[in-house]
């Protein structure tokens, strides 16, 4: 089973080493990256915090772009090309197979992320440097900003994965994980809005909103990023609870995605 | 060895939305067996349902009715897979990889030891003609190479059955002529090979059985020998000289073929060659599907 699941994982990232578009994407997102202090400093006020919204929000640019890329291609692509066809008439099942690539996109997302966010790390440390009033930024959140960031985009690599088991064209499933991308992130804010003034509303329909807030999903409670940028306290109960959110949802995703897949014809 | 059958279809069904509210019947109530060491030709025009007949068998699609097995295990179970050996139908396969790459993932999927690996993937590429290509990306390949690709990933674990959909597609003669000896060199081992075809006379080289289907049904499920027997009276092309050094042509029956080397001999004419028009399991096989064809007109 793990012999199996290591074999799928290394095949998957065998080929995703080999994809030129990935590299590309790679290419442009360092030298973005490169450049944030530059733009940072011309924020005279504050660069450093600057630096790290900036560089912050890039990484998070690209983590999406990756996830939708590598999540809608590692199916439906190989679905269209009938590449799938000699791998999945191996001895082993659909759900090891979609485990098994999961995996590997996940560990790709991972080690980029690592990459991406020790860079953005850097260049802002290098820029609180230079100014003190930027004392405030705390390593800790930063690092609990970047960890929950990731979390967030491998939930959303479940969603991808979910909508590629169901086609064989790039059109449902990069718009469906876009979709669900904006939902969860906007969803937030009407919730906000809507329950700003709770007295008119039933608690039935207070407890409602909520429980569709977080099928959607609710990507807020991946947001760490003020605590990072102004030194707050970083609050541990909503992080262990994002944690756990994050685990338990993409579960969920990849495993209707599997019981989709193992009914899918080829 | 397993002592299992290698393959049973029992019943299967299995019909596609075509178009809206409309379904083709691509297998109608199939039910065959292959036995433990026999080389089975699976025959039938375009459209007769043999590779849906094999999709069901390698779990890439599901039969509405009836069961297929695989070494005695449901083809739903991965296990299944195990000993088998099979190639799709126009094969592809990731083309950033390199032929060595794809085999040895194939190869460690079914289970070789890492140390005994490299040496199998080598002699599968051999024994195939693609030593010289093993490290080049398959984007690279003709097709007749990625076709080959496709026979080495189905031969990579040394398989006790092999199910091969249009082994020789795409393939030159040198290459049909290798998967004729591949098959024979298989059976002598003892294996069992299930492959599909047009080419009636590669059915008739290497076959001991032959299965034929047309519009989703099964037809003929017979050994070679019985079914060639049942043929009609073929026609028999007949290349005579005469004293003078002409050569003539003739076309006759079976049944007068005797008379007429009879008369050429009289006449002290030399037989050139006799040779069979069409064989006798190509006029089975034509008869079979032809007589279908007229159902379908009525
Ligand atoms: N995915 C599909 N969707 C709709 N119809 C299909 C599908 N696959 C096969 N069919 C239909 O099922 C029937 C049998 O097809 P199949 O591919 O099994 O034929 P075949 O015997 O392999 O033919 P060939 O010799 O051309 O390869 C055909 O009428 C075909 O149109
Ligand atoms: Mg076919």
């Amino acid at each position: 089973m793990f012999r199996t699941l290591k074999l799928l994982t290394y095949h998957e990232l065998l080929r995703i080493k080999r994809d030129r578009v990935f590299w590309s994407f790679a290419g442009v997102a360092l030298l973005l990256l490169f450049m944030t202090p530059i733009v940072a400093n011309l924020s005279m006020r504050q660069p450093a915090q600057t630096g790290f919204t900036l560089s912050y929000s890039l990484v998070h640019l690209f983590l999406l772009v990756l996830t939708v890329f590598l999540g809608t291609q590692a199916l439906s692509r190989a679905i269209e090309r009938r590449t799938l066809i000699p791998v999945l008439t191996l001895p082993f099942s659909r759900s090891q197979y979609l485990l098994g690539a999961y995996l590997a996109l996940a560990i790709v997302i991972l080690v980029c992320a690592l990459c991406l966010d020790s860079i953005s790390l850097m260049t802002s440390m290098w820029l609180a440097q230079f100014s003190p009033i930027d004392a405030g930024l705390s390593v800790k959140a930063m690092l609990v900003a970047y960890a929950m960031g990731l979390t967030k985009y491998l939930l959303l690599l479940a969603w991808a994965l979910f909508f590629s088991v169901f086609s064989t064209s790039f059109f449902l499933p990069v718009f469906g994980t876009l979709g669900v991308y904006i939902a969860g992130s906007a969803t937030y804010q009407i919730v906000e809005y809507l329950l700003s003034n709770p007295a008119e509303y039933s608690q039935g329909f207070i407890l409602l909103v909520k429980v569709l807030l977080y099928i959607l999903p609710n990507f807020h409670a991946f947001d760490f990023q003020v605590y990072a940028a102004y030194g707050l306290a970083v609050p541990w109960m909503d992080v262990i609870w994002a944690l756990g959110y994050g685990l338990t949802y993409s579960t969920v995703i990849l495993y209707l995605a599997t019981f989709c897949f193992m009914r899918r014809e080829l | 060895m397993s002592t299992e059958t290698p393959i049973v279809c029992e019943h299967l069904s299995k019909s596609f939305r075509s178009k809206k509210f409309k379904r083709v019947q691509a297998l109608d109530d199939v039910s065959f067996h292959v036995l433990q060491g026999t080389v089975c030709g699976f025959l039938g025009p375009n459209g007769a349902g043999k590779s849906t007949t094999i999709k069901i068998l390698t779990h890439q699609i599901r039969p509405q009715k009836g069961v297929a097995k695989l070494m005695g295990l449901g083809v739903s179970a991965p296990e299944s897979r195990r000993r088998l050996g099979y190639l799709p139908e126009n094969p592809s396969f990731h083309d950033t990889l390199t032929g060595r790459e794809i085999l040895n993932f194939a190869g460690s999927c079914h289970g070789i030891a890492k140390n005994a690996l490299p040496l199998a993937v080598i002699q599968v590429l051999a024994r195939l003609g693609l030593a010289h290509a093993a490290d080049r990306p398959v984007r690279g390949y003709s097709k007749g190479m990625v076709q080959r690709l496709g026979l080495a990933h189905a031969l990579i674990h040394d398989p006790d059955l092999l199910i091969l959909d249009e082994p020789s597609s795409g393939l030159d003669p040198l290459g049909r002529a290798l998967v004729r000896d591949i098959i024979r060199e298989e059976k002598l081992r003892g294996k069992t090979v299930f492959f599909s075809t047009h080419v009636v006379s590669d059915v008739e080289q290497v076959c001991d059985h032959v299965l034929i289907v047309d519009q989703g049904r099964v037809k003929a499920d017979a050994p070679l020998i019985d079914l060639q027997r049942q043929a009609d009276e073929g026609h028999y092309q007949v290349l005579v000289r005469d004293p003078d050094g002409k050569t003539r042509e003739e076309l006759v029956y079976a049944s007068a073929l005797h008379a007429v080397l009879k008369k050429a001999e009289q006449c002290r004419e030399v037989v050139e060659s006799v040779r069979p028009q069409e064989s006798a399991l190509e006029r089975v096989f034509l008869r079979l599907v032809e007589t279908k064809k007229t159902d379908i007109n009525m």
